[in-house]
């Protein structure tokens, strides 16, 4: 990681028990990355967890939802002037020693943005049925548009250059971001790679997506993704961050 | 009865290409965009087909409605797509203003340290 500066942002919302943990193993396996960690409006001490570990915290003052709190990370990334981003759920399922393996594509300059996939390898990831269909959909989808081989649209471990922080800037989609931003990314002419990746399953808390709500999130996304498609392009409209 | 069905699809295309127009200028939120585009469709549809809302109003015993009702109707459904697109903007800034409020936070507590350790 020869002298790159690299931020791993961390989004937590009511992580108190979970966040140290994370911050601990991201400091062990990038002891050279800073961390930054966006409480989004956590009810709970998520933000004193955060700064006990001396991580860099963005203490939202009340709930935004996933996206504009990654916004608010990618923003802070930007004017810092990191060179290499990476997203990571602040629960604790994106073990940190995969982040190396996760940005090469970057540090080599063969992609502006890497998704992290858990379907690529051989490392076999099994969710409910129904969510799958959503995942596979949305696969296929991307694929389409994209023109690239895309098997796990909707994982939240990413990792962005230069480029795209600065893209995600200006504009990311506000909620169930993942599958939308990979469109305008694709839309803003930006390279996207996968790499397989392993995911812990979850220990404490609820994952922002239930069992009921992947009905909603699958026609919701996809209606959104058809209206990225007509929409004018985000580095279109050039305004200071 | 056919006529009528063109002026209302006439009206409801219009309607459509505004809520179209708004969305792609992303001037409408996405959760108010998809209420709005199927709300929308449903317009379209029923002056396409009103067989169903004819049956209603048998039902309900309307058998008359007056053109003005029809042309304040859509006048209020356009207010109301104004206020949604009004909102948006508002959550946009709010949004803006929050995120802004967390970075600065941040800087402070960060030039706050520097001063106690300096």
């Amino acid at each position: 990681m020869q002298n790159k500066k690299v931020l791993i942002i961390l989004p937590a919302y009511n992580e108190e028990e979970n966040i140290g943990k994370v911050i601990e193993d991201v400091r062990k396996n990038i002891p050279t990355a800073d961390i930054l960690v966006v409480n989004d409006g956590s009810l709970d001490s998520t933000a004193k967890a955060a700064k006990d570990k001396e991580a860099a915290v963005i203490d939202l003052p009340f709930n935004l939802g996933i996206g504009a709190a990654m916004q608010a990370g990618y923003k802070f990334a930007y004017r810092e002037e990191y060179d290499i981003a990476v997203q990571c759920d602040g629960d604790g399922q994106h073990p940190a020693y995969q982040i190396k393996n996760l940005i090469a594509p970057l540090l080599s300059n063969k992609a502006d943005i890497v998704v992290g996939s858990r379907f690529l390898g051989s490392f076999g990831y099994r969710s409910s049925v129904w969510r799958q269909i959503g995942i596979v959909l949305f696969s296929k989808l991307l694929s389409f548009i994209t023109k690239e081989r895309l098997t796990d649209t909707t994982c939240g471990f990413r990792g962005l250059n230069k480029k795209a922080i600065k893209s995600f800037s200006i504009y990311y989609p506000c909620d169930y971001p993942e599958v939308e931003a990979l469109v305008l990314a694709h839309k803003e002419g930006l390279r996207i790679t996968e790499v397989p990746i392993r995911i812990y399953r979850r220990k404490q808390g609820n994952s922002s997506i239930g069992f009921f709500d992947s009905f909603y999130y699958t026609i919701k996304v996809l209606i959104a993704v058809v209206i990225d498609l007509f929409e004018e392009t985000p580095l279109r409209k050039e305004k200071p961050v | 009865m056919i006529r009528l069905r063109i002026t209302a699809g006439i009206c409801s295309l219009f309607f459509l290409t505004v809520i179209f127009e708004a969305i792609r200028r992303r001037k409408l939120m996405e959760k108010h965009a998809l209420l709005w585009i199927f709300c929308g469709i449903l317009v379209f549809a029923l002056s396409i087909f009103p067989e169903p809302l004819i049956r209603l109003s048998e039902a309900l015993g309307i058998n008359y409605l007056p053109i003005l009702l029809l042309f304040s109707f859509i006048f209020l459904l356009l207010i109301v797509l104004y206020f949604s697109i009004a909102l948006s903007r508002l959550s946009e800034k709010n949004r803006e203003l929050a995120q802004e409020i967390g970075i600065l936070k941040l800087k402070l507590s960060n030039t706050e340290k520097k001063n106690k350790n300096g």
